[in-house]
């Protein structure tokens, strides 16, 4: 038996666009994994632990942790897709997805669910998925979990803004808990979003990426895949381009001939990747069915210092209405810096404003996600990319919904006002202001300041080639050796975040590949 | 009161007349073309109308904008942070325009031009509402006003790019670390409390 060392304590051994002199790369591989988020990354480790010969190719740039500098405007232009400007097309949603390596891995709150049981019984009862069960997908849970130090929030990651979202729900009686988060002794500097400077936070960047490349991965950073190859209905390879990251000058084209194919750019890119192939969509459902749990940063005054920028970024939620039953929608007591609250909420302009900002160190902020219905689609008008997604009649009670319960958690905790997410200024100062104001909201372009950070949907999973582009063990229905592993492949959205569900499912896809079962 | 009550008239009747229709048949999708359709067709009537304004003195090092964004954006940060009297930084030694200028220079050349379409628009959105004066010619109470008509405009797009210019404004502000100390804001931690690096985690156990 070969005992595997980890072939570095720190960073990546990887194929940037500086290091590459010529003009076409041809290579040969047994599978090759396009994105090297949650999804690549354990297709990636679990194909190489297995002896194969693996590629990844990551359009995103490889940053280092120690180019993490915690400013984050300066790492959303660094580590996001469209440097962090990324919106569905009416233009009053932020749509925010790591671009780089680790993919989104490397820049979120560290939030980790195991996806509902509730949603793993309408995915079998309503699409099909019978195999997918809680029973089934335990062990890759707990696998995954176990791999990235999966914990329960201890008190001293419970920062001062989850102690008043703590406090809120318990005076309103609703059920509230710590969050479960992937770090590993955790710094506390509240900057995740911005990367982990650390390497607290257990991404895909110093976990299954290292891995792989230990079981013998290679891992082309700035190199975008253009088209899945295939002939006579088996995908051959990919065709991608390597493009300097600077000034977006094409250095080379990279051609990957692989008999296995997996697909894991993401919810967007994924869909994009098989239009721009022009295969896979005999059911005409690639790009369509996307959702993104639509978030706000609700905010409020309180008399108390909170500096939210401090301590772990998430820390507790209120799981009172996580249900579909009773809501389907979780609040979490999340952190935020001088631009998130500078943006999330409206308090005025010019003085009002200033004197807003003024007191920063005493607003709260707290993240909201609900369950949407799957109304978005995603696909090119010539050459751009579309996010065609807005908040759907169906969704606007509980979007209303969350807004309310969210601002009443604030008020129960004690807020001397809370800023309603609306692009005008919306504040409330007591239930019966917040019940005249949730009355007033309409369902109306740029009129919420929202933001997803979870796109789903557009590569649904599912036994009907009819109705899903993959089947239900993630491979394509038109296209043999062709898989999709990515948080496209959910027939809905999950309620909650959903790292762990796109970790997990990988890992089973990747056993599926092999033609094993844990 | 009575002068916000007057300028939301005059602009949402103005712009109702002239805009309305187009607006109406418009695709939610496509509401920066949309600017740009509106950005021309006030440009046409600004040449008509025969209103022109100084153009502002290009900063040293300013890459995509033009020195007629200066103007509006002088005003913007007058109107949008006038911190006299308060805690917070003085908008005068941070360069709140060279930093929107570097936050165009990394977008796609794509977004960057609508953008650039969007800036005109939001200039001359108060054509109408004031007496044929850009945004950047307002006093400031008239330009206060003006930013939050549209922030309450029933028409979508002027919601949308008064919002856009506001984000621009206070990104620009707000990333610079001469505006977090008044606020008590920590800024980059992790060198400042010699956190190491865990590095790589190890192996998983076979």
């Amino acid at each position: 038996m070969t005992t595997v060392k980890l072939a570095s304590e720190h960073g990546l051994a990887v194929t940037q666009a500086s290091d590459i002199k010529e003009s076409t790369i041809e290579l040969t591989a047994d599978v090759v994994v396009i994105g090297s988020g949650a999804g690549g990354a354990v297709i990636a480790y679990e194909m190489a632990a297995a002896g194969k010969n693996v590629i990844i190719l990551e359009a995103g740039p490889y940053v280092p942790s120690t180019g993490f500098t915690e400013k984050l405007p300066d790492m959303l232009e660094l580590l996001y897709e469209d440097q962090g400007a990324q919106m569905n097309s009416t233009g009053d949603m932020a749509i925010l997805q790591g671009r780089c390596v680790g993919g989104s891995t490397v820049v979120n709150g560290a939030v980790t669910f195991r996806t509902p049981d509730v949603i793993l019984e309408k995915w079998n009862t309503q699409y099909g998925l019978t195999e997918l069960t809680k029973e089934a997908l335990g062990p890759y849970f707990k696998k995954v979990e176990k791999n990235l130090s999966v914990h329960e929030n201890q008190s001293h990651e419970i920062a001062k803004h989850s102690q008043i979202l703590n406090r809120g729900a318990k005076a309103l009686g609703y059920s509230h808990k710590p969050l479960k988060r992937n770090t590993k002794n955790c710094g506390l500097t509240g900057h995740c979003l911005s990367g982990c400077a650390s390497d607290r936070k257990q991404s895909s960047l110093i976990t299954y990426l290292p891995w792989a490349i230990s079981h013998g991965a290679k891992l082309f950073a700035d190199t975008r895949a253009m088209t899945i190859d295939h002939r006579d209905g088996k995908a051959t390879g990919v065709t991608a381009e390597t493009r300097d990251p600077a000034t977006g000058e094409k250095i080379a084209d990279v051609i990957v001939h692989a008999s296995t194919v997996v697909s894991s750019a993401g919810a967007i890119q994924s869909p994009l990747l098989f239009l721009r192939s022009k295969l896979g969509n005999s059911s005409g459902q690639v790009g369509k069915n996307f959702a993104c749990h639509p978030s706000t940063l609700m905010m409020a005054e309180f008399d108390e210092e909170i500096h939210s920028w401090r301590g772990a970024a998430l820390g507790s939620y209120v799981d009172e209405f996580e249900h579909p039953d009773k809501g389907g929608f979780i609040l979490e007591g999340g952190g935020s810096g001088p631009v998130e609250i500078a943006l999330g909420g409206e308090p005025g302009t010019g003085k009002e404003y200033v004197s807003f900002m003024s007191k920063a160190k005493n607003i709260c902020s707290m993240v909201t996600l609900f369950h949407d219905r799957n109304v978005g689609h995603i696909y090119y008008d010539g050459d751009k990319k579309v996010i065609d997604y807005d908040i759907s009649e169906g969704d606007f009670p509980t979007l209303k919904r969350v807004i309310q319960e969210a601002a009443k958690v604030f008020l129960a905790a004690g807020a001397k006002r809370v800023l309603l997410p609306t692009v005008k200024k919306t504040e409330v100062r007591s239930l019966e202001e917040l019940d005249q104001q949730i009355d007033l909201l309409e369902n109306a372009p740029h009129t919420f300041r929202m933001v997803s950070y979870h796109p789903q949907g557009t590569m649904r999973m599912g036994p009907d080639k009819k109705k899903s582009v993959v089947d239900a063990y993630g491979q394509s229905h038109d296209v043999q050796g062709l898989y999709v592993a990515d948080a496209s492949v959910f027939p809905t959205s999950v309620i909650v975040n959903p790292q762990i569900t796109v970790y997990a499912l990988s890992s089973y896809i990747a056993d599926k590949i092999l033609g094993k079962a844990l | 009161m009575a002068m916000a009550q007057r300028v939301t008239t005059q602009c949402s009747s103005a712009v109702n007349v002239s805009a309305e229709p187009a607006v109406q048949a418009l695709n939610r999708r496509s509401f920066l073309k949309a600017g740009l359709i509106l950005g021309a067709g006030i440009s046409t009537g600004l040449s008509l109308g025969g209103c022109s304004s100084p153009e502002g003195t290009l900063p040293d090092g300013i890459q995509i904008l033009s020195a007629k964004h200066i103007p509006m954006f002088e005003k913007l940060i007058s109107v949008l942070l006038p911190v006299e009297g308060s805690i917070l930084t003085p908008p005068d030694i941070v360069p709140v325009i060279a930093n929107i200028d570097a936050m165009l220079g990394v977008m796609h050349a794509s977004t960057r031009e609508d953008v650039l379409v969007l800036f005109d628009l939001f200039e001359y959105s108060s054509i109408f509402s004031t007496q044929l004066s850009r945004f950047s010619q307002l006093d400031n109470e008239d330009a206060r006003i003006h930013i939050e008509a549209c922030q309450s405009s029933s028409l979508f797009i002027q919601r949308a790019v008064v919002t856009a210019m506001k984000k621009f404004i206070y990104i620009g502000y707000w990333r610079d670390e001469k505006t977090w100390a008044p606020i008590e804001f920590d800024g980059p931690v992790s060198k400042q409390w010699n956190l190491p690096s865990l590095g790589n985690a190890p192996l998983p156990a076979a």
